[in-house]
């Protein structure tokens, strides 16, 4: 007795089905737990960042009550800080005009009288009138006018008026530009 | 027959491809995955990364700021704030000045003959203090006087004068001295003394940085140690007068007074007032007639 398979075919297409079937579902299988292990992956990510963010909360709360329990501190340093900057800008603008006035009382000590000083300090220098008995007086403060030492102090000294009284005095006015503070 | 094909047989599909539904069904779980666990959740994590970025940010802010508040402890220089005070109060200081006026002239021997200031907002309503700068971190009296003395005595007085807390300037000097009639004239001179006082107002915010003192500003410090402090006692307390009582309380409180005043005002009303007294005298002369 012959058998003849009349599904043969059948047979075959159904066993090709079943393997593309498997490949399928193994293939299937490997996307959905992939996707699985991204899916926890993220939610991990997610939730160590959110960690990270109450962890940063909790410390920046923490200085916070510290800084502010210094409140006082903080506020007596910048009172601090910002005084001595206006000083220091204080200082600057401070022209050494007492210096000046005893350079020259004592550079003229026996040669001349300051009789008159003005001093303005938005307008800057000063202006000193000083008296000689005579001319020969009158020469010497020439002289320590015109010395090297004194121009080195201040170069910039105009001599500006010169008049004789009737006693034979004379009146000298210099004009001379003030060294700021350092 | 007709009726079975137009209803699908999905128990035989279950049994003949269940590789092939189970695949499709992860396939679908899988899609759903992605949408839902995955591409949605890709916004809330960037979110999320921006905030911990901030914080991140703001917390190297406190750390620094705490850090800078603890080193603070240990600056030295600090301990000058009170000498620093001394030197540019935040109050007017009109009593200091006159007090300064007064102790540089007896010990430079030099005579003040007339001041004026105007000390701005203590005095009226109308007058203003001068500001001295567009963004007030300072403000300024200035004191108009003459003095008189030998001219040395007023030199030694222009300088002490600017060596005293607080700090002070003079910003303007008229120096006269008539030596024609007499040789040894005494000078007089008209000069402006302007004091400094502060007057920035202090603004900052939890997380600013604290600001550095300047290598210059540091050198300051050393200046301000060779000030003259001002000797003028802080006045804290209510000196009284002892002039007694002026309002006739005889140093009762408040509530004392009220006890008082109420036990009066309770004694008046139990005693019976003059037209009481005459109805009830009506009363008893007629009694004996009824």
């Amino acid at each position: 007795m012959i058998n003849i398979n009349f599904f043969s075919n059948r047979i075959n297409q159904k066993d090709k089905q079943r393997k593309t079937d498997a490949k399928f579902f193994h293939i299937s299988t490997y996307v959905l737990i992939g996707i699985t292990l991204i899916m926890v992956a993220i939610f991990a990510f997610k939730f160590y960042n959110t960690l990270q963010i109450n962890n940063t909360n909790q410390k920046i709360k923490d200085y916070r009550e510290t800084i502010l329990g210094q409140e006082n501190v903080e506020l007596n340093y910048l009172i601090f800080v910002n005084k001595i900057k206006v000083i220091s800008e204080i200082y600057q603008k401070r022209s050494n005009k007492q210096e000046a006035m005893e350079f020259f009382a004592q550079a003229f000590a026996d040669k001349a009288d300051i009789i008159g000083m003005n001093y303005q300090e938005d307008q800057g220098g000063l202006i000193l009138q000083l008296n000689s008995d005579n001319i020969f007086e009158l020469e010497e403060v020439n002289e320590i006018l015109d010395s090297v030492d004194l121009r080195q102090q201040y170069q910039n000294i105009e001599k500006s008026a010169l008049t004789r009284t009737e006693k034979g005095n004379y009146k000298l006015t210099l004009k001379l530009e003030l060294k700021n503070n350092d | 027959m007709i009726k079975n094909l137009e209803t699908f047989n999905w128990k035989l599909l279950w049994n003949t491809r269940k590789e092939l539904v189970l695949g499709i069904l992860f396939l679908i779980l899988s899609l759903m995955i992605l949408l839902i666990g995955i591409l949605q959740q890709i916004n809330p994590i960037q979110t999320d990364l921006k905030e911990l970025k901030d914080k991140q940010t703001e917390l190297a802010q406190f750390t620094q700021k705490a850090e800078q508040l603890k080193q603070l402890g240990l600056d030295s220089s600090l301990n000058q704030a009170s000498a620093i005070d001394q030197v540019l109060p935040s109050h007017k200081p009109l009593l200091e000045i006159l007090s300064n006026l007064n102790r540089v002239a007896q010990s430079s021997e030099v005579v003040i003959k007339n001041f004026s200031l105007n000390p701005g907002e203590i005095a009226t309503d109308t007058t203003k203090v001068r500001k001295t700068t567009n963004n007030q971190k300072y403000d300024y009296l200035d004191l108009d006087f003459t003095v008189s003395g030998q001219l040395w005595k007023i030199q030694d007085f222009l300088t002490l004068i600017e060596q005293v807390t607080p700090i002070s300037t003079i910003t303007s000097i008229s120096i006269n001295r008539n030596i024609d009639e007499d040789k040894n004239a005494q000078a007089q001179a008209e000069l402006i003394l302007r004091t400094f006082f502060f007057t920035q107002p202090i603004k900052t915010t939890i997380i600013s940085p604290l600001p550095t003192i300047a290598n210059n500003d540091r050198k300051i410090i050393e200046n301000i140690n060779e000030l003259v402090p001002n000797t003028l006692e802080q006045q804290k307390d209510v000196i009284i007068g002892d002039r007694g009582n002026l309002f006739g309380l005889q140093n009762k409180t408040a509530d004392e007074l009220e006890q008082e005043l109420i036990q009066e005002a309770t004694t008046q009303t139990e005693q019976p007032t003059d037209e009481q007294q005459i109805e009830d005298k009506i009363i008893e002369n007629a009694a004996p007639n009824e």
